[in-house]
This record gives C-alpha cells, sequence and structure tokens, in this order.
C-alpha cells in the first residue's frame, strides 16, 4: 500500500535521533562546569596534603544558605579552598579566602555575593561573575572590574558594599577608599547643600539613597565611552558641568582618587536589605543619623 | 483476541494487526484510539493535503502538559519567590533547565502551529460543509478560532509567571492594550490583573489561569473539536473524494451506520460517512493512521527538543515596576499588535492620539469577528469544500493570504527590527550601549 511508504524508517529515523538527543542531554547533565573544578580542586589537595584530605572535600553542589540575609549563594561549589588552610597560593577558585575579614564575617553566617557581588543562584563561570551577563545588575566586584575603572587599588570597588551594613561608621577597617571618602564629604561640606540621612541643604538633590538610583537615571549624552553609573559619577565629581551643563554643583577638581572614592560612596547608600543585627553599631560618624534610626513618639492611647 | 498472544503482542497489535478483523478492533476496541475511524482515507492520511498540523498541536499540547505539571512542583507563584524559583529550575534542578526550556519552546511552537493551522484550514475551505448530511464544519472552524485564541491567551498567561523584567514589561505592553477598549478597557485590566498593578494578585490569577482554567477549557474544547470532526465525516477532503467519484459515475455506496462497539443490536452512534468507496480510497487506520500518529508525535517531540537545546530561555533581572526595559516589547504573538498600535499613534504638536484603540482593540476586534463568521459569508461551490487553493474561492484567499503576511511581516518588525526607544534597527546593526551600574 502506497500510504505508510516510508513511514516504519521514519519512525525508526526519528526514534533514533530522539535517543541521540536524550543522549547527548544525559551526558551533559555529567559534565557541568563545576565538575571540572571540583576535581581540580581535589588534584591540588591530593598533592598538596595526601589523598586522605581529599575525602574530607565535599562533592556535588554546594551552596551557603543564609535565611536572614535571603542569600543561597552556590560560589562554593567552586571556590571550595576558601575555609581551607594552607592553599593561600593556590591559583583561584582554590585560594584560601584571607582569613583575617572571615574572623568577623563567617562564611556560614555572610555567604559571598553580600560583600563580592556576583550572581547567588548561578552555577557557572560567566552566569556567577555576571560580568558580561546585560542579565544581573550586581555583577562581582573583582580586580579586573576594578582594573577597567582604573583604580589603583584594585579589588576596591568592593568597599561599596562593605559600606552597605558599615554606613554610620566613621572609619571602616579595610575599606580605604570609603573612608577617604567619608571625610571628604564631611572636608567639603556636601551636607550644606544636599541632604544626607534626612539633613542638610536643598540646593542639591538628597543623596540618602543615591545608590539606588537605576543606570537609566542618568543622562549619558555628554559621558564619553560606555555608559555606567559608576563613569557618570566619577566624570561628574571631576567636573559636573561637563555632564550636566545646567549643574550648580561646585568644581572642586577631584583628582582621580577623590572622584573614585566619592563614587563608591554614592553607590554604596541604598536602601538597607540586611537585618539590624548585621548593622555594626555606629562608631558616632560625624555625619548626621540615619532616617530610619530615628524613634518614632508612641502612637497616643496605646500605653 | 486468542489467549495465547504474548504482552508483547497486546501491546503492539495496534501497530501490527493480522488481519482486517484485527485493525478495525484495535481501533474500536481501544481507549486510545476508539476515537479514530477504523478507515480512513488516503487524502486525509496524506502530508499535502493536511500538513499533519493539528495533530502536531495536540501533541505539543501533551508536552506542554507532562512539562507543566512537573514545572508545577518546582515553581512558586510569589512574587518573592517566583523569580529564584525559575533560577533554581535552571541551575540547580536536574534538568531543570531542558525542562523550562521544553516547555517555553512547546508554548511557542504551539502558537505557531495553531495559526499555520487555521490558515491551512482557511485556505483548502476545510471549514465548509460537503456532501454528508449533519455536517456543521463551520462550528467546528468557531471552535477552532476560539482554540486559537485560548492557545494565545495560553501562552501569555505563561509568560508572567517567570516575574523577571522581560514577563513584567511584556505583560504590562499587552494588558494596557486592554486597557484601550471602550467602556470594559479598564474593568477587563482589572479583573485579568487583580488590581491595577502587575502584582501578587496578577501572578496568582494569571497561574491559575494557566494551569488549571486554561488547560480545562482547551481540553474540553479539544475533544469537541475532535468528535466534530467525526460527526462531519472526517477532513474536509473526503467530500472532495466522494465528489470525484460521483464524477466517475460508479455504483453508488451504501450508507453505513456503526453500532456503538458492536455490541449494541440497534442503531445506536450514527457516522454519516461521505460514500467513499472504501476499497478504492481507503486503509485501515491500523496501522497506517497509527503508525503516522506516532511519526508525527516523534517528529513534534525531535524538533522542540533541538530548538530548545538550539535557543536557551532567557531570563531577565527580576521584575522591577520602576524601570522600564528598553525596549519594551509584548509577547512575539502580540507584537504585530504593538506595531500597530506604535503605527496608528499620531503626534501632531504636542497631543498625541493613542493608537491602542485601533490597533488594539478595532483592528484585531475586526479581525477575529470576521473570522468567527467567515463561513457564513463564504457561498462558494462544494466543489471548493477540502481543496487548497480553490479557483472559486481566489478573491478571499487572496484578501486572507494578504492580511495573514500583513500580520507575519509587523511581526517580524517588531521582533527582530525594533530596539531602543523603539527604533528601528536591521539586523546587522548593533543596538546603543544601555546603561548599566558598572
Amino acid at each position: 500500500m502506497k500510504a505508510g511508504k516510508g513511514d516504519v524508517a521514519l519512525v525508526y529515523a526519528l526514534g533514533g535521533i530522539l535517543f541521540l538527543i536524550t543522549a547527548w542531554i544525559y551526558w551533559d547533565y555529567y559534565r557541568p562546569e563545576w565538575k571540572g573544578y571540583q576535581s581540580g580542586f581535589r588534584a591540588q589537595i591530593a598533592s598538596r596534603f595526601g589523598e586522605d584530605r581529599v575525602r574530607q572535600i565535599p562533592t556535588g553542589l554546594q551552596q551557603v544558605w543564609v535565611e536572614e540575609l535571603n542569600r543561597a549563594d552556590r560560589c562554593v561549589t567552586c571556590h571550595l579552598g576558601v575555609e581551607w588552610e594552607g592553599m593561600e597560593n593556590a591559583p583561584n577558585p582554590y585560594r584560601t579566602h584571607p582569613p583575617e575579614i572571615l574572623k568577623t564575617h563567617p562564611v556560614s553566617r555572610y555567604g559571598c555575593t553580600i560583600c563580592h557581588g556576583g550572581e547567588k543562584y548561578a552555577t557557572g563561570v560567566a552566569s556567577a561573575h555576571a560580568t558580561a551577563s546585560p542579565h544581573w545588575e550586581e555583577p562581582l566586584l573583582y580586580g579586573e572590574l576594578g582594573k577597567a575603572y582604573q583604580i589603583n587599588e584594585r579589588p576596591a570597588l568592593l568597599q561599596i558594599n562593605c559600606n552597605i551594613c558599615h554606613r554610620a561608621d566613621k572609619q571602616t577597617d579595610g575599606a580605604d577608599y570609603i573612608n577617604y571618602a567619608k571625610q571628604l564629604v564631611e572636608e567639603k561640606r556636601c551636607a550644606l547643600c544636599h541632604k544626607i540621612n534626612g539633613q542638610g541643604g536643598v540646593i542639591g538633590p538628597d543623596l540618602t539613597y543615591v545608590g539606588d538610583q537605576t543606570p537609566e537615571h542618568f543622562d549619558y549624552s555628554r559621558l564619553p565611552g560606555k555608559p555606567s553609573v559608576f563613569a557618570w559619577h566619577v566624570a561628574h565629581f571631576k567636573n559636573p558641568k561637563a555632564l550636566a551643563p545646567e549643574s550648580t554643583m561646585l568644581n572642586f577638581s577631584f583628582g582621580d582618587r577623590e572622584a573614585q572614592a566619592l563614587t563608591m560612596l554614592m553607590m554604596s547608600w541604598k536602601r538597607t536589605k540586611v537585618p539590624t543585627a548585621y548593622i555594626p553599631r555606629a562608631k558616632m560618624a560625624n555625619l548626621p543619623p540615619a532616617e530610619p534610626q530615628k524613634e518614632s513618639p508612641a502612637p497616643a492611647g496605646n500605653k | 483476541m486468542p489467549a495465547e498472544k504474548t504482552i508483547w503482542k497486546q501491546l503492539t497489535w495496534p501497530w501490527k494487526p493480522e488481519s482486517e478483523l484485527e485493525a478495525g478492533d484495535s481501533i474500536v476496541r481501544n481507549i486510545l484510539l476508539h476515537w479514530f475511524p477504523s478507515k480512513i482515507t488516503l487524502p486525509s492520511l496524506s502530508y499535502r493535503y493536511s500538513f499533519w498540523l493539528g495533530t502536531s498541536s495536540a501533541v505539543l499540547f501533551a508536552i506542554l502538559t507532562i512539562t507543566g505539571v512537573v514545572l508545577m512542583f518546582l515553581y512558586v507563584p510569589s512574587v518573592e519567590r517566583a523569580y529564584a524559583s525559575i533560577k533554581d529550575i535552571e541551575y540547580t534542578v536536574a534538568f531543570g533547565w531542558f525542562l523550562r526550556g521544553l516547555h517555553r519552546m512547546g508554548a511557542h511552537l504551539m502558537v505557531a502551529v495553531v495559526f499555520i493551522h487555521a490558515v491551512r484550514v482557511f485556505l483548502t475551505g476545510g471549514y465548509k460543509n460537503g456532501m454528508g448530511a449533519h455536517q456543521n464544519r463551520p462550528v467546528n472552524w468557531i471552535i477552532g478560532v476560539v482554540l486559537l485564541l485560548s492557545t494565545l491567551l495560553f501562552s501569555f498567561t505563561g509568560y508572567l509567571l517567570p516575574w523577571d523584567q522581560l514577563a513584567f514589561w511584556a505583560i504590562t505592553v499587552g494588558t494596557n492594550i486592554a486597557l484601550a477598549a471602550p467602556l470594559v478597557g479598564e474593568k477587563t485590566r482589572f479583573l485579568l490583573l487583580g488590581g491595577n498593578q502587575i502584582a501578587q494578585g496578577a501572578l496568582l490569577r494569571f497561574y491559575v489561569l494557566h494551569c488549571f482554567f486554561l488547560p480545562t477549557f482547551v481540553l474540553l474544547l479539544f475533544a469537541w473539536h475532535m468528535w466534530r470532526i467525526r460527526k462531519d465525516g472526517g477532513l474536509a477532503c473526503v467530500d472532495q473524494l466522494a465528489l470525484e467519484q460521483k464524477r466517475e459515475k460508479t455504483p453508488p455506496v451504501k450508507s453505513k451506520t456503526y453500532s456503538l462497539l458492536g455490541i449494541a443490536g440497534t442503531r445506536t452512534v450514527h457516522v454519516e460517512t461521505a460514500l467513499v468507496d472504501e476499497d478504492r480510497h481507503a486503509v485501515n487506520s491500523s496501522p497506517y493512521l497509527t503508525r503516522r500518529l506516532l511519526l508525527v508525535t516523534l517528529a513534534t517531540l525531535v524538533v522542540s527538543s533541538l530548538l530548545t537545546i538550539v535557543v536557551p530561555a532567557p531570563l531577565e533581572e527580576p521584575a522591577n515596576p520602576s524601570v522600564t526595559s528598553n525596549p519594551a516589547k509584548a509577547p512575539w504573538y502580540f507584537l504585530w499588535l504593538q506595531e500597530l498600535v506604535a503605527d496608528t499613534t499620531v503626534r501632531i504638536s504636542g497631543l498625541t492620539l493613542n493608537g491602542a484603540l485601533i490597533g488594539g482593540i478595532i483592528i484585531p476586534g475586526v479581525l477575529v469577528g470576521l473570522m468567527l463568521l467567515w463561513p457564513y459569508f463564504d457561498k462558494s461551490s462544494v466543489r471548493s469544500v477540502g481543496v487548497w487553493f480553490s479557483s472559486e474561492r481566489k478573491r478571499q484567499n487572496l484578501v486572507f493570504l494578504i492580511i495573514v503576511v500583513l500580520i507575519l511581516a509587523l511581526t517580524f518588525i517588531g521582533t527582530f527590527l525594533r530596539g531602543p526607544y523603539w527604533g528601528i534597527y536591521w539586523p546587522w546593526e548593533a543596538w546603543p550601549d544601555l546603561p548599566k551600574h558598572f
């Protein structure tokens, strides 16, 4: 009969293709990117400390779940050496995290991305670091990014995230750029024109949560190069009128370091999304106190 | 069936009948196949007439149901958790990326296949009654149009669920078009969103529509659609066959009355055949129809799986009502509407005439209305039933094709040529750098 000519062969052919697709999907499942890094780490440990220690290495997807911060950071799937002693000189992603900071900021309580940025959910290098990803707003604040912005102390961008919790500190250990910027804010008396933490002048815009402003908020028409909030702030600090001719802001002739430090401070002034337990006790900076800390009077009749 | 048959034999007999009786039985006595005729005409089996698009869309619906049910175990329909649960499906659930990708690709394909199916039925005059008694193909056409609209709504409600920027702004564009409808626009949008904004209420409504109401509705309509095909004597091409037979002046064939599963002795179920000489023009459904069903199922699975692997499913930033995506685009199958809205929006020195009413409501409304009623306007003769590009229907086919091409062209422009600020960018032109934090 003509009708079925070739149907049987086609069924087998399509069935074969479907089998191959299934086989490929399975094969792909058993060779994720992170498995390569995990076996690399095991090899490192074996060569340094012997096979016995290898058995202590967890396998499979790893994550640090910090309920208070609503974060499940999967960075430790590849960065297995973060809390290992003796991996200080190992290549990344296996290197030991500088231990000093971990004493006060243990991984189990903070995770990774709250300080470093990056895509917490992701399990691949490109997506996790989110440096080239168009769809993640908090890229990894690592040295390469600092290099791109010509920051002398390359990993300094990380300090933006320090100041999310340390906002009220006058000085924060290890956050040189942020400390410098806070000093500049005091010296140059920014609060004469700008409202910061609810107090200050009204000539310039309120800076209390300036870090929350989205990239679309700024006018990049006079900014050379790729448009970014960071680049806009740096250029604006160096010469306000060059970016916004109608701006009444004074030109303080800030150099690179000043402009970069102030930009980091601006980008760190965001609405805090961390529980109060994570906010260090303020060492009484000379800045006006942050608004949310004001005690509101108890409503009448509620005693 | 003889008792000595092995289990394997019992499983395969619909595909390998050993006698005419077994071939007939394998259809009638099988719960999965009993809604098919036991004999099928050669034109109905051919690819050239139907391209098997209806079958393919049913297979896609099955794929979507299966992947969708699994996804329901993994997805959380809350604004706090939805996005994160999709990220988990992508990154940590075993085969999660494929599950989500296949569901997404299946949905896109289903919209396309159902649309092409409707185009095929129109161009072949498949909605017209032919030779058989008690035919009512126009009703089945209307059911088909409602199925097409349901498919669009199905896909549209699913679009919001990932709760990323793509989802949020596509639904914003889509529901804002509804806002332009006079009198009922605002109420409709409110009803759909469970409020004035796209928030938790909207997410939950879309979820329930997507996972319960629409599947049930489509399944019921699908059953009705299939039942009507049987009542109408099969595909319209069968009527053409009967007509040719009549012209050949072959001796008349007796009309048949099948009794229900051969159990009841009296006349119970009447299946009006179009008086086709089955010996010459028909073959046993088992194995010819069943095998081809399997073939189309496999082909649909292969195509959708391959596309899933080649085209990754996008997931943008979490939904943010205060940052508009640039460009903000409706789902692709509504982009011809968005394009129409944009093109019919007129700005005269500061005064803006919004095109949403014309482009978003009136034009698609008229088109859907015409589509529903067309079988009753089409006065062509029985010679145009089930024939590709019948000369009698030349003018209506031409107008229909022009509308289809216009819709496709507008969809193409909206999908591939529109860039930031709704400007035109050719595929080889790079879009300008959009600002980022770093």
